[in-house]
């Protein structure tokens, strides 16, 4: 007697302009169950989810959770027993972790009043049961990232959850973050109570360990489905990406001439309502000719590190030099004249207007040297976007395409092209592979080591610690601000990285 | 290539969707209404049509009665499409027409005609832009947000204009009007050119019209300062990255759309009156807002839309004596309220 199913979905097709980005995908799981469904990005895992979670309409086939079919709201399927967890948290940040937990379904005795002590009680009581480490009274946006999910699977467990849904759950975790998370999903699936688990991930060296079953994605389309035990990790991959793909890395030569391109001093960045500082780098200096990785589990500095060098954040303290300039006071436009180019971690926000075309994207950052006259040069701008759309093989009707109808790793050449075309001496890369195929991440890859080899300096910053390894010449690893570890990268390793990463807390946590 | 111009097309085709939801909306409201009086909808639609578009001299009523609302429309659109809501047309517009008038009536009698209008239009436009730049300035240094500031200097322009054309000063004793200008800033009737619009008030500011319009249009296409404006209008974010800097924008992009407020009412002081009277304006720069929005921030749009803003308020006249003439009031208010409902990324500027 095999287990009931606990949810299936038959063909399902969703189509977003022109683009399908689910097209006829079928998926079935039973209760007690870890599914992973892997994929590259864009491949329809999220798109997969988001309808099992009543957020999309299908355009065609059928969700049915506990054999009845699923009206396509959230509503109804929060009613049936679907939870949630997203890849970009869905919590109210100035609320407490309780507040957020019971949000949605708050105990209440006569008259509607909440019955905040009995919700303590119960959550609390829930939290235990599962292992789940929360400081309920504690505000979400004091808690770092991997209590805040915590908190997310809380919430989807109080809500009696049977079915949870964990969007790329892994992605802003350290590894050892990670691996707990991936144990409580297992064991979430395994305690006997009917529950199942559909994990989303691309990274498939940790699907291995925590997937009864995993099914491949590729282009909206099932590839492949292979159960636990006949896992070979270098098949999906294969399956992945339709095809092995050898992924560039860095040359042990350098070139020859080295100079500071890109100088910080003595940085300080405070944080707004707080004491404990944003960013505070003592000194940090990119050689030309080399590429310098920056480590580090997201929310550690990263983001307030690009803005002070892109000149989009007024440091409180200290300065920031371009080939040997300050260049503290000078605008971003300035800073751009001086040989700086940034790749901003969302495209989407920083790098790209999305309504306008190519072309004009090809302007941003770039109207003075475009224009002449006080008149942008049409002209220019279109030979500009036709050299970077050869060039990176930007899939596209040509240069009058509109950015928004390109695929996030277009998107992302659009950016990247337009940077590194400009007259330059230094490269910001922040997160640049993100969100896109490996078509796009080897583009990506070869023009970063074409910056090196061409003799500028590179800040890359890095979540994906192959990549890292892959093509930095030095790696700094961030926590809190700090940078807590140097070195070139011969004398590196990913349990060393991590440990950083998590702030030095997994030895601790093994002494105590 | 194709693709990309059904792509278009279907742009355009949702561009216009707002503004044909709205006028199907604003006929059945006017309708019902009609009824409700009891009148016959049919004779209140061909009253209003044969007044206004039914003859030369309508036609130029309407071009006439267009004229400022397009260009308030032009000015609120400005803000717009840099992001920022300019809710202050009307004062724009009043220190404007002031300015024109006074300079108007300021210059030697033996001026060219060209050098005088255009001398005059640019007092209007240079008092517009300076009304106009003051929320701007205080946004960019300040934050204060240009809606609340540009709707309070409403309130101040029109009462300091108002004490600046008592008679012991500006204004003509025992009237709210200034001095006539010189009879070269005057600028001409369209009847001098096409006689059967005889009677009708419609001047060459008609052709200025449609000049800023196209203007407007090639600033932001063309010129590198204007596509930057439409940058920051479309992201913020982007626009920071992108080395544009927000409080310059902000700031010239306010005093163009006052500039082009100061425009407004060159078709009314030196086309027709001769004179700035005190509450001439009669709200033309608030109904910009409306103007701006059901033509979709375009310049093309915008001239549409004041046609036909134009076209209901000629026709109220037409109509009143079998309804009356606040339906069209009702109208037009029902068109905006069915635009921006039907397409709400006007309002926030943005569209995904």
């Amino acid at each position: 007697m095999s287990p009931a199913i606990a949810c299936s979905v038959r063909g399902i097709v969703r189509r977003c302009g022109d683009v399908t980005a689910l097209g006829g995908v079928d998926l079935e799981l039973a209760e007690g169950e870890v599914v992973a469904v892997v994929g590259e990005n864009g491949a329809g895992k999220s798109s997969l989810l988001r309808m099992i979670a009543g957020m999309h309409v299908p355009d065609g086939g059928s969700v049915e959770v506990g054999g009845k079919p699923l009206a396509p709201t959230p509503a109804a399927a929060i009613a049936a027993g679907v939870g949630m967890v997203h890849q970009h948290f869905m919590l109210a940040p100035d609320l407490t972790a309780l507040d957020n937990v019971i949000l949605g379904k708050e105990p209440t005795r006569g008259l509607g009043l909440l019955d905040l002590a009995s919700a303590r009680r119960d959550v609390a009581a829930l939290a235990e049961k599962h292992g789940l480490g929360v400081e309920l009274d504690r505000r979400i946006e004091d808690m770092g990232v991997g209590e805040r999910q915590r908190v997310e699977v809380l919430k989807v467990l109080w809500r009696g959850a049977k079915i949870l849904l964990l969007d790329e759950p892994t992605a802003v975790l350290t590894p050892e973050e990670s691996s707990r998370l991936l144990a409580l999903a297992r064991s979430l699936a395994k305690d006997g109570s009917g529950r199942a688990v559909i994990i989303v991930t691309h990274k498939l060296g940790e699907v291995v360990d925590v997937a009864d079953r995993v099914i491949v994605l590729r282009r909206g389309k099932n590839v492949k489905e292979a159960a636990r035990g006949e896992l070979d990790v270098d098949a999906l991959a294969e399956a992945m990406v339709g095809g092995k793909v050898e992924l560039p890395t860095r040359s042990a030569a350098r070139p020859d001439t080295r100079e500071v391109v890109l100088g910080l001093r003595g940085l300080e960045v405070a944080r707004p309502g707080s004491a404990e500082l944003a960013l505070s780098i003592g000194a940090l200096s990119i050689e030309s000719g080399e590429i310098v990785g920056v480590a580090g589990v997201e929310g550690n500095g990263q983001a307030e590190l690009v803005d002070v060098v892109a000149g989009l954040l007024a440091p409180s303290r200290g300065e920031v030099t371009l080939a040997g300039r300050d260049v503290t006071p000078l605008s971003p436009r300035e800073r751009g004249e001086l040989g700086l180019a940034v790749i901003h971690a969302d495209r989407h926000e920083r790098g790209l207007v999305l309504p306008l075309s190519i072309a004009e994207n090809f302007a941003l950052g770039r109207t003075r040297e475009l224009s002449s006259r006080g008149l942008l040069r049409r002209d220019a701008l279109e030979a500009a976007a036709r050299a970077g759309i050869a060039r990176f093989d930007i899939r596209s009707e040509g240069p009058d395409t509109r950015v928004a109808s390109l695929s996030g790793g277009n998107q992302q050449k659009v950016v990247l092209a337009r940077e590194v075309g400009r007259e330059h001496r230094v490269l910001v890369a922040a997160h640049p592979t993100r969100g896109v195929d490996v078509g796009a991440i080897r583009h990506i890859r070869e023009a970063l080591l074409a910056e090196r080899d061409g003799g500028r300096g590179v800040l890359l910053i890095s979540t994906d610690l192959d990549e890292l390894f892959a093509l930095a010449d030095r790696l700094v690893v961030l926590y809190r601000g700090r940078i807590v570890g140097e070195g070139p990268i011969e004398e590196w390793t990913i349990d060393a990285i991590g440990r950083l990463m998590a702030g030095g807390r997994a030895e601790s946590k093994e002494r105590a | 290539m194709s693709e990309a111009t059904t792509a278009t097309r279907g742009r355009v085709a949702d561009a216009l969707m707002g503004p044909a939801i709205g006028l199907a909306a604003a006929i059945l409201v006017g309708n019902l209404l009609t009824i409700a009086v009891g009148a016959s909808p049919l004779r209140v639609w061909s009253l209003l049509l044969a007044g206004t578009w039914g003859s030369a001299y309508g036609i130029g009523q309407v071009l006439f009665k267009a004229t400022p609302l397009a260009l308030a429309g032009l000015s609120v659109s400005i803000g717009l499409r840099a992001g920022l809501f300019n809710v202050g047309a009307e004062g724009q517009l009043v220190a404007g027409a002031l300015a024109t008038a006074v300079v108007g009536a300021a210059l030697p009698p033996g001026t060219p005609a060209v050098l005088a209008v255009s001398l005059a239009i640019a007092g209007g436009v240079a008092a517009g832009a300076a009304v106009g730049a003051v929320p701007g300035v205080l946004k960019a240094r300040f934050g204060a947000h240009e809606v609340i500031g540009t709707i309070m200097l409403n309130f101040v322009v029109l009462a300091f204009v108002q004490w600046l054309v008592l008679p012991e000063r500006l204004g003509l004793p025992e009237t709210q009007n200034t001095a006539s200008v010189v009879d070269a800033a005057r600028i001409p009737r369209l009847s001098a050119w096409i006689p059967s619009l005889a009677g009708s008030s419609a001047s060459f500011a008609v052709v200025g019209v449609v000049l800023a319009a196209a203007g407007v249009h090639a600033f932001f296409k063309r010129s590198r300062v204007g596509w930057e404006l439409g940058v920051l209008g479309i992201s913020p974010t982007a626009a920071a990255a992108g080395g544009i800097d927000k409080g310059r924008a902000t700031i010239l992009a306010m005093a163009l759309a006052g500039g082009v407020a100061g425009l407004a009412s060159m078709g009314t002081v030196l086309g027709f009156r001769g004179y700035f009277e005190v509450g001439f304006s009669s709200g033309v720069g608030f109904m910009g807002i409306a103007v701006a929005m059901l033509g979709r921030t375009h310049p093309a749009g915008v001239l549409a839309a004041a046609l036909l803003f134009g076209t209901l308020s000629q026709g109220a006249l037409a109509i009143h004596a079998v309804v009356p003439k606040e339906l069209v009031d009702v109208l037009q208010a029902v068109v905006v309220l069915a635009v921006v409902g039907a397409s709400s990324d006007v309002v926030t500027g943005r569209s995904t």
